[in-house]
């Protein structure tokens, strides 16, 4: 019988091959071998997504390669998560995330919303060409930690700006992370945001750093 | 010599030539919809800017949603700002040739066609148009995604669609070279996001055949973000002129190509044209002339300059002519 720590890296690894079917299998084969659901998302299907933002930041996989491991991996989610109660996952913080109005690209943000998904946040999501207010509304809904933007214009990049703005005045304990094609640490700056995610690599880092923060100030 | 080429050479210095043709609007007060809707009002705004600014010369108006839409794509199409696809027009893969029956050119194709025209009578600088890289449109056609994840998946479906893409940009290609248009540039931003080798398979290819199908017309292609990774696949597309993104390091760039190709860049279009000073636009662009002295280069931003940015650094950035 296949021990543990094997299947997690033989999972992670499919992950990461985008072996969609091979992914299922090793899920199932988890859940025959009694491992905690909870636990195979997070050394198997995350690890394998930690691998796939490295990869991608080494400029070895492009974004069709994320988009095919994110596939193989959703194939591995949806059977795990079938098996898990509500509310035992995506405990480390909760992140409000939406491409800002006028804007309809959405493929990146997508991706980090993934990221940060498997990364065991809870994520909501507010879609693309999502109007400004909407952005402090969500948070006051869901009394997020950290509201996430992307924009992929450098016209629609303004409206981050007045969101930071409205947070500000709303929900001073807040932080923001920015993103997206125009975005650059000057960019960063200028707005006032408090995390710049360059890539979909580097985000779990980010909002990790900002949850430190957090609990700083607390 | 490459047309391009020669007609740095004829220039006898290095040609400035922006991507900013939207901030012609300024002066106008003509809203971004108007401009590209009504080609009466596009050529007012550019030849504006024309008097304005001493550009080299001058871009229409970007528009990267020309073909998409003509191809049945919905639009965002705000009053200030770029249009851009909401829905892609591809339903069924099985039913891409019905999408392109009877379709050459149409939409607001002749518009552009039309604003080339008015700018080649009235001034005596080149005039340049844009035409939309395969790639992105197939990701128009189909969504974007799922055009990422055909490359992987559905090779032959895409290509089919890639070879349909292809032809119809030909054809407004052509329409643009035959209103007058020195020069066409072909935006192909979803290609960033593709390795090399995808790149060379799903674009650089198709590319060429767009180029070598209007072999009249000086020929650029342009792809935005870090494109550190394409620039020897995009010189076998056979561009005249490779127009790089703020991103790349352009004499890295200009190290690593094998033949005559003309780099055209890259001064920040958002950290230096938006939110610089003239000062720190001109100490930019000097820059950039001193490293790229005696080679085959263009002055120019690393991608569209939003409408609102300051004029005064568009001048800036044209101040620099007089010194080298």
């Amino acid at each position: 019988m296949m021990d543990r720590e094997k299947l997690y890296i033989q999972m992670s690894e499919a992950v990461v091959k985008f072996e969609e079917e091979r992914v299922a299998e090793l899920a199932e084969k988890s859940l025959e071998m009694g491992l905690d659901p909870v636990e195979t998302i997070l050394h198997a299907l995350s690890a394998g997504m930690l691998i796939v933002g490295d990869l991608f930041e080494k400029k070895e996989y492009f974004v069709p390669e994320i988009l095919m491991c994110a596939e193989a991996m959703q194939a591995g989610l949806d059977i795990l998560q079938a098996r898990i109660p509500k509310g035992s996952t995506g405990n480390k913080g909760r992140i409000v995330i939406g491409t800002v109005f006028g804007d309809v690209h959405d493929i990146g943000k997508n991706i980090v919303k993934l990221m940060l998904e498997v990364g065991g946040y809870t994520v909501y999501d507010l879609g693309r060409d999502v109007p400004l207010e909407k952005f402090v509304e969500e948070v006051n809904r869901t009394n997020a930690d950290i509201v996430a933007m992307s924009a992929m214009l450098t016209t629609t990049m303004m409206g981050m700006k007045k969101v930071i703005e409205m947070i500000r005045e709303s929900n001073p304990r807040v932080r923001v992370m920015i993103g997206g094609a125009p975005v650059s640490a000057e960019v960063v700056k200028r707005f006032g945001a408090d995390g710049y995610a360059k890539t979909a690599g580097t985000v779990l880092e980010e909002a990790e750093k900002l949850f430190k923060r957090i609990k700083q100030d607390v | 010599m490459n047309k391009l080429a020669q007609y740095i050479k004829e220039l006898g210095r290095t040609p400035i030539i922006p991507l900013a043709g939207s901030v012609g609007l300024q002066l106008t007060r003509t809203s971004m919809k108007t401009s590209l809707t009504d080609s009466g009002r596009q050529k007012e705004a550019l030849l504006a800017l024309c008097r304005e600014v001493e550009l080299d010369a001058v871009f229409t108006i970007m528009d990267l949603t020309v073909e998409a839409e003509y191809l049945g794509c919905r639009l965002k199409f705000p009053e200030d700002e770029p249009p851009a696809v909401a829905e892609p027009a591809l339903s069924d893969e099985e039913k891409i040739d019905d999408l392109f029956e009877g379709k050459a050119v149409g939409g607001r194709m002749p518009l552009f066609a039309e604003v080339v025209q008015g700018l080649k009578a009235s001034l005596d600088m080149p005039v340049c148009a844009y035409v939309i890289g395969p790639f992105t449109l197939a990701g128009q056609v189909m969504d974007l995604a799922l055009a990422m994840k055909a490359t992987r998946k559905k090779p032959e479906m895409l290509h089919h669609l890639l070879s349909r893409c292809s032809d119809l940009i030909i054809h407004y290609a052509r329409l643009l070279t035959n209103a007058g248009a020195d020069l066409v540039c072909i935006l192909e931003p979803s290609a960033m996001m593709i390795s090399a080798s995808k790149f060379q398979e799903f674009s650089s290819h198709y590319c060429k055949k767009i180029i070598s199908n209007n072999a009249s017309a000086m020929s650029v292609l342009h792809i935005c973000g870090d494109t550190n990774h394409l620039i020897s696949e995009m010189e076998t597309t056979g561009a005249e002129g490779l127009s790089l993104d703020s991103h790349v390091d352009i004499q890295a760039a200009y190290d690593r190509l094998a033949g005559e190709t003309v780099l055209i860049g890259n001064v920040n279009p958002v950290d230096e044209i938006t939110f610089g000073t003239p000062e720190s636009v001109r100490e930019k662009s000097e820059q950039l002339i001193r490293a790229m002295e005696g080679k085959n280069f263009i002055l120019s931003t690393g991608c569209d300059v939003p409408q609102n940015a300051p004029l005064e650094n568009i001048k800036a950035m044209i101040s620099v002519k007089r010194k080298n």
